[in-house]
């Protein structure tokens, strides 16, 4: 785990949600900003996950690798799955919908770095 | 009242919250269950049993239909049902929960989401009744 893309991914989500729930707050879906950062962070949370898998097939063994793994997908597939429910539905409540998946996203990097022992930052 | 009413709105974040749960306490079962069921096989077959109940739930308030609507007025029952009653047990008798579960404590570990949610489910339910066709 790296560290200082796993507090980017942090700073990225918690950015997301305070972004989404800024839109929400003005009753509007939201805003082409939001989902920049969504698809960036993204692009972060991938090259992460990449490099998790091969560094844990490289002598750095996760101390549950089935924990470990099943974060890891979840983390991958948060914020598309958040995009997507959030789309089919322009208005706040898409906006609510990327606030949680922000947060719920920060939750988990925090997690698996506690499971990965390296500590945040 | 549009078919697919129960997704719309608020409840499109209101599934979003069920699909976290459904996803959380299912995993954490899982987990808690293949690798140390013998701790606390109370409290982890509890724990799955959540699990599956909020996945039902969620796939209820996605599909449309009266049939649809009152398994979910079910399950979201029988999930507030499960909160007071294994939160209450927790706090009882802490010997056959060592270990936490989603609903120990009233769902303490997860901000009490788990009592609130339940409540609001129950609330979007009555909102959303079906019509009588």
């Amino acid at each position: 785990m790296i560290g200082f893309l796993g507090t980017a991914i942090i700073v990225g989500s918690l950015l997301i949600a305070a972004w989404a729930g800024g839109c929400a707050l003005r009753r509007r879906d939201p805003f082409l900003v939001v989902l920049v950062a969504v698809v960036v962070t993204e692009v972060v949370v991938v090259v992460q996950a990449v490099t998790a898998v091969v560094a844990s097939f490289n002598g750095q063994p996760a101390d549950a690798p089935g924990l470990f793994f099943g974060y890891l997908v979840a983390v991958v597939l948060v914020l598309p799955t958040a995009l997507l429910w959030a789309r089919a539905e322009r208005n706040q409540f898409g906006s609510l919908v990327l606030l949680m998946g922000g947060l719920v996203l920060a939750i988990l990097v925090v997690r698996l770095q506690q499971i990965w022992g390296t500590p945040v930052g | 009242m549009p078919d697919d009413a129960r997704r719309r709105g608020p409840g499109r974040v209101l599934i979003a919250v069920y699909a976290t749960f459904a996803l959380a306490a299912t995993a954490r079962a899982a987990y808690q269950i293949s690798t140390r069921f013998s701790d606390a096989p109370v409290a982890y077959l509890l724990s799955g049993l959540a699990g599956l109940i909020y996945v039902l739930a969620t796939v209820a308030l996605v599909r449309v239909g009266r049939t649809w609507w009152l398994v979910a007025v079910a399950a979201v029952s029988i999930e507030l049902l499960g909160v007071l009653v294994v939160g209450t047990l927790s706090l009882l008798d802490r010997a056959s929960f060592p270990d936490e579960t989603v609903w120990s404590v009233y769902g303490r570990g997860y901000g009490f989401i788990p009592l609130v949610l339940p409540v609001l489910g129950l609330l979007w339910l009555g909102k959303t009744r079906p019509v009588r066709s």
